[in-house]
C-alpha cells in the first residue's frame, strides 16, 4: 500500500516508474476490478475503481472512461470510511449544480456524467488528504449472436482520436505513455453459454467450471487497462441456441415488460444483385503497425469474396483520399499489388470527408446497387454537423459496412454509421481470424435482411419498439410493455427483402425473469426504457431516464457526502485527473513488436502464412520470443517453456491429423511423439504419471490447454473430442 | 446614464462570475484549479472574486476564440512578455528542423533554437539515446 508523500526523489522516481505519477502529480486511481455474471444472453458487470489521495491537500479526482456498446446504468455507489452511499440520478444541470454546491462547501460528492457515446466521466471532489474511496459502477449489457458468435467486449482503455471531442476541458481524456493501470478481472457464465466453446483472442483467461457456471478470470493474477477484453462464445451445433425466445418482468406501478429475442437461421438460397461495392481503407498515422497490417489482410480477404459479377472502387485516406482503383471495374481486374501501397502515411483521420468524396463516385454506373466498405480503427470524435453532412450525402441508398480493427477500437461512429444506413460493423482485434469476420460480413452484405411486419402478443401492449431489420444469422432485440401479465403465445411475422414470408412463435411462460443483480427496478424495464429512449422526444425521454435511474445525455448521477469539519476542503480542491494508458497497438505502439506478430506474413505469396495470422499472437513462432514462461490455462501443473509454447500451433496440427486417421486422439507417448511433441516436454508433462488413465488424463487437458488458444484453426469434431475426454477424466 | 463599469459590482461570488462571463460554474473552478485564474478570496461560500479576475476571464474567453489550447492561453497570461500568437502557416513557410537517426526506425527531431539546446548538449543528448536504445536491444537479446 503507498502511503503519504514521496519522501525523495528516488521514491518519487520508483513511483514514477510504476505509473503512479502523471507528471508530478500522484494520480489517484488505485486499483480497478471488473466482476461480471453472465446469464442467459445479459451480462451484470461491477466495475469496482480505488481512488486514494496520498497528498496533503484535499482533491478532485476526475476520471473519463469507456463502457460497452449499449451499456445500461444500474447504479453506482460510492464508500467512504465504511459508509457506502448510492447516487441517485437527476437531471444533468440539477445534479451540476448540487454537485459545485457540495465542493463549495467543502464536502466530498460524486457526479458522473455520459459525455459522449459509450463514455463516462467521474469527478470525485473533496477527497480528503490520506483518504480512500470505493466507488461500484454497475452496468448490464444485451450480447448478440452474430454468425454463430457471441463476442463479449470489454472496453478498458480509450485511444487517442482525431477531431475536435467537443467535450469540456475537464473531461477531455487524457493518456499517459507511463501510466500503467492493473486490473482484475472475473465472469461467472452460466446457463447454455457455459457449455459451449469458448476463448479469448485478446488475454490470457482461465476457464475454471464450478458446479453448472463457468468462471473466466484473467490467467495472470492482473493485466493492464490498454486493450479491449474480448471473448468468443462458439455456437457447435450439439447445444441449440434458441431461435427465439421471450422473457418478461414486473415494471413500474403495478405494469409489466417483455424482452424477445430474435436469433435468425441463415439464408442460402439468395443470389442479391450486382453490386458495385465502395472500398474505403483508412491510412492515417493512428493506424500504423499491427491495424495496418490487419487492413491489408482484411483487403485481401475482400477481394477474395467479392463476385464476378460485382464492380469495385478502392481509396485509401488519412487527410487526404487517394485512388487506389479508380474505376468501378470486375475484380479479376483490380491490380494484384493493391495490398503493398497501403501504409499509415496519410496523416490525420478525415473520415467524414473521405467518406463524402466516394459516397459521390461511380454512382452514375449502370449497377445501381452500391455498398460502402470501411476498414479502419474509428479513431476519430463524431462531429455533429459533419455526420449530418454525410448522411444526405448517402442518402438511403448506399450501406456502409465496417470492418473495425486494432485493440481498441472505437465504435461510436462506426456503429452510428451502420444504425443509420442500415449496414454492419464487424469488430476483429489482430489476434481473431479474419478472414473467417470478413466472410461473414459480406454474408450480410449478399444476404436480403428480415424486415419484421407484425408481433402478435399474448396481451395488448402499451408500448412496442420499433421494429428492425436483421441480418440473415443476427439478433435482434424488441421490448415492450404492458398492462396486464404477457403470459402465453407470441408470433412474429416476417418478411425477406425479396417478399418472401417466414414467420417464429414462442411462449411466454408464468415465471418473471429471473433477475441477476437485486434492484428495486427490473433490470429488464430498464433496458426497454432505454431502448424506448432513443426514439423518444427530448421530454419523455428524460422523464424515462428519471423514472428507470438511467444515465443518459440530459442527467447525471450524483451524492454528497458530509464530512467533520476538521476534513472539510476550503472548497477548492486539487484537480487530479487519471490518464489512461496508451492503447495497445496504437500508432505502432506495440506490446509484440509487429514483425514478431506478423513475422510470416506476406501478402498474396503464401496461403499456408495467412493461416499463421489465426494464431493467437503469443503463440506465434518468433526468435525473439519475449514472454518467458507461459502458465497452462487448465491445469496449472503443467508449465511451458516459451519456445515450445511457441511449437503448440504444429502440435495441434498434427494431433488433429492423428485424429482425423484414427478417429482416437493421442492417448500415450508413442502417439504424442508421432504428433511432434518434443521427448523433453512430453517427459515434462507425463512425469510422474504411471497409470493409462492418469496419462490419458495429462494429454487430454495439454490438448485442451492448447484448444481454449487456437479454437477457431481446428475441425469442430475434434474440438468436441478434446473438451469431452478433458471433462470426463475430471 | 451610467457606464458600463459602473454597473458591474467590484466583487462577485462564483455564480455572478458565471452570469457576467457566459463560462459555467464548473469551467471556472477548472480554471482556478488549472492556474489559468487566480484563486478566489475567501473560502467555501465566502469565496469571492475580483475585477481581476474577470479581466483574466475575458482574456481566457479572446484565446479560445483565436483558438488557442489551454496551455496556449496560459502562456499568454502568465507570460505576456514572451508570448507570441502562432503566425498562420502559409504557403511557402520553411521549417526546419534537425533529425537526428537514433536507431533504425527511431529518430529524434529537434528545434535547437526554440528548445533551447546547445550543440554540445545535444550531442550528449543524442548519445544517451543511441545507448540507450542498445542497452534495450541487448536487454532483450539476453
Amino acid at each position: 500500500m503507498i502511503s503519504g508523500q514521496p519522501q525523495n526523489q528516488f521514491q518519487q522516481h520508483e513511483m514514477e516508474q510504476f505509473g503512479l505519477f502523471a507528471g508530478r502529480q500522484p494520480i489517484p486511481l488505485i486499483s480497478t476490478s471488473f466482476t461480471g455474471q453472465l446469464k442467459g444472453m445479459m451480462t451484470s458487470m461491477t466495475m469496482e475503481m480505488v481512488f486514494e489521495n496520498i497528498e496533503d491537500e484535499s482533491i478532485e479526482a476526475v476520471y473519463t472512461f469507456p463502457v460497452p456498446d449499449g451499456a445500461i446504468f444500474l447504479g453506482l455507489t460510492i464508500e467512504m470510511a465504511d459508509q457506502v452511499y448510492q447516487t441517485i440520478v437527476m437531471e444533468r444541470k440539477e445534479a451540476t449544480n448540487a454537485y459545485e454546491e457540495s465542493v463549495t462547501d467543502g464536502n466530498a460528492a460524486i457526479l458522473v456524467e455520459e459525455v459522449s457515446t459509450n463514455l463516462y466521466s467521474m469527478q470525485i471532489g473533496n477527497i480528503p488528504p490520506q483518504t480512500e474511496v470505493k466507488i461500484k459502477y454497475q452496468y448490464s449489457v444485451l450480447h448478440e449472436w452474430r454468425d454463430g458468435i457471441l463476442r463479449w467486449r470489454l472496453p478498458t482503455v480509450l485511444a487517442p482520436r482525431y477531431g475536435q471531442s467537443g467535450l469540456a476541458p475537464q473531461h477531455e481524456p487524457e493518456v499517459d505513455l507511463l501510466t500503467k493501470h492493473d486490473f482484475t478481472f472475473v465472469l461467472l457464465v452460466e446457463g447454455l453459454l457455459s457449455e459451449l466453446p469458448c476463448m479469448s483472442p485478446s488475454h490470457q483467461i482461465k476457464f475454471v467450471r464450478e458446479d453448472d457456471a463457468l468462471k473466466l478470470s484473467l490467467g495472470y493474477e492482473q493485466d493492464v487497462l490498454n486493450r479491449d477484453l474480448v471473448i468468443h462464445f462458439q455456437q457447435d451445433g450439439h447445444k441449440e441456441v434458441d431461435v427465439f425466445s421471450a422473457l418478461w418482468d414486473q415494471d413500474f406501478n403495478n405494469q409489466y415488460c417483455a424482452l424477445l429475442s430474435l436469433c435468425t437461421p441463415d439464408v442460402t438460397d439468395f443470389v442479391s444483385e450486382p453490386k458495385i461495392i465502395k472500398i474505403l481503407i483508412d491510412c492515417s498515422g493512428s493506424m500504423m503497425g499491427e491495424s495496418i497490417q490487419q487492413a491489408r489482410i482484411a483487403l485481401r480477404q475482400v477481394i477474395q469474396e467479392i463476385r464476378p459479377e460485382d464492380k469495385v472502387m478502392i481509396w485509401k485516406f488519412g487527410s487526404s483520399i487517394e485512388k487506389l482503383q479508380d474505376k468501378p471495374v470486375s475484380i479479376n481486374q483490380v491490380d494484384e499489388n493493391v495490398f503493398h501501397r497501403l501504409q499509415a502515411d496519410l496523416g490525420g483521420t478525415e473520415l467524414f470527408k473521405a467518406m463524402n468524396s466516394i459516397a459521390k463516385q461511380g454512382n452514375t454506373f449502370s449497377v445501381k446497387n452500391a455498398d460502402i466498405f470501411l476498414i479502419t480503427d474509428g479513431e476519430v470524435w463524431n462531429e455533429d454537423s459533419a455526420y449530418s453532412k454525410l448522411m444526405d450525402t448517402l442518402g438511403n441508398k448506399q450501406r456502409v459496412f465496417s470492418v473495425g480493427v486494432g485493440r481498441a477500437v472505437s465504435t461510436e461512429v462506426l456503429n452510428q454509421l451502420a444504425k443509420d444506413t442500415g449496414g454492419s460493423v464487424e469488430l476483429v482485434t489482430p489476434d481473431e481470424k479474419m478472414s473467417a469476420r470478413i466472410t461473414s460480413h459480406f454474408k450480410r452484405l449478399y444476404a436480403p435482411r428480415i424486415n419484421l411486419q407484425n408481433i402478435n402478443w399474448p396481451t395488448h401492449p402499451d408500448y412496442v419498439d420499433e421494429y428492425p431489420a436483421i441480418f440473415s444469422g443476427d439478433t435482434a432485440y424488441i421490448g415492450a410493455r404492458f398492462k396486464q401479465k404477457p403470459v402465453g403465445e407470441v408470433t412474429i411475422n416476417a418478411t425477406y427483402d425479396e417478399g418472401r414470408a417466414i414467420g417464429w412463435t414462442c411462449g411466454l411462460s408464468d415465471k418473471p425473469y429471473d433477475r441477476n443483480v437485486e434492484s428495486e427496478t427490473s433490470v429488464l424495464a430498464r433496458t426497454i426504457a432505454a431502448r424506448q429512449m432513443t426514439k423518444s422526444g427530448k421530454d419523455v425521454s428524460l422523464k424515462l431516464a428519471i423514472d428507470y435511474q438511467l444515465l443518459t445525455e440530459q442527467t447525471a448521477c450524483y451524492v454528497e457526502v458530509k464530512l467533520a469539519e476538521n476534513q472539510q476542503s476550503d472548497g477548492q480542491p486539487a484537480i487530479r485527473n487519471v490518464p489512461g494508458m496508451m492503447a495497445s497497438g496504437y500508432g505502432g505502439l506495440n506490446e509484440v513488436f509487429c514483425e514478431q506478430s506478423f513475422d510470416a506474413y506476406e501478402i498474396a505469396d503464401k496461403e499456408e502464412s495467412m493461416e499463421y495470422l489465426d494464431i493467437p499472437a503469443f503463440l506465434r513462432s518468433s526468435d525473439d520470443f519475449d514472454i518467458e514462461t507461459e502458465k497452462s490455462v487448465i491445469a496449472d501443473d503443467i508449465q511451458l517453456s516459451a519456445n515450445e509454447l511457441s511449437e503448440s500451433h504444429l502440435i495441434l496440427a498434427r494431433a488433429e491429423k492423428f485424429y482425423n486417421k484414427n478417429n482416437l486422439l493421442p492417448i500415450n507417448k508413442v502417439e504424442l511423439l508421432q504428433c511432434g511433441l518434443g521427448e523433453k516436454l512430453i517427459d515434462e508433462l507425463l512425469l510422474g504419471l504411471s497409470t493409462e488413465k492418469e496419462i490419458s488424463h495429462a494429454i487430454a487437458l495439454f490438448l485442451y490447454e492448447q484448444l481454449q488458444c487456437s479454437l477457431e484453426i481446428v475441425s469442430k469434431n475434434f474440438s468436441r473430442e478434446i473438451r469431452v475426454r478433458a471433462k470426463d477424466e475430471e | 446614464m451610467k457606464s458600463e463599469n459602473t454597473q458591474i459590482p467590484d466583487q462577485f461570488n462564483i455564480n455572478q462570475l458565471s452570469e457576467l462571463t457566459g463560462f459555467s460554474v464548473r469551467s471556472i473552478r477548472y480554471y482556478v484549479q488549472q492556474g489559468l485564474l487566480d484563486k478566489p478570496e475567501g473560502i467555501k461560500r465566502n469565496a469571492f472574486y475580483q475585477r481581476q479576475h474577470l479581466e483574466q476571464l475575458m482574456l481566457i474567453k479572446k484565446g479560445q476564440d483565436a483558438g488557442y489550447s489551454l496551455e496556449r492561453i496560459d502562456q499568454m497570461i502568465r507570460h505576456p512578455e514572451t508570448f507570441k500568437p502562432t503566425p498562420e502557416q502559409q504557403a511557402g513557410v520553411l521549417s526546419v528542423k534537425t533529425h537526428i537517426q537514433l536507431a533504425q526506425g527511431v529518430e529524434l527531431v529537434i528545434s535547437p533554437d526554440q528548445a533551447g539546446i546547445l550543440a554540445d548538449q545535444l550531442r550528449d543528448f543524442a548519445k544517451q539515446c543511441i545507448e540507450s536504445i542498445q542497452n534495450l536491444k541487448e536487454k532483450n537479446h539476453d
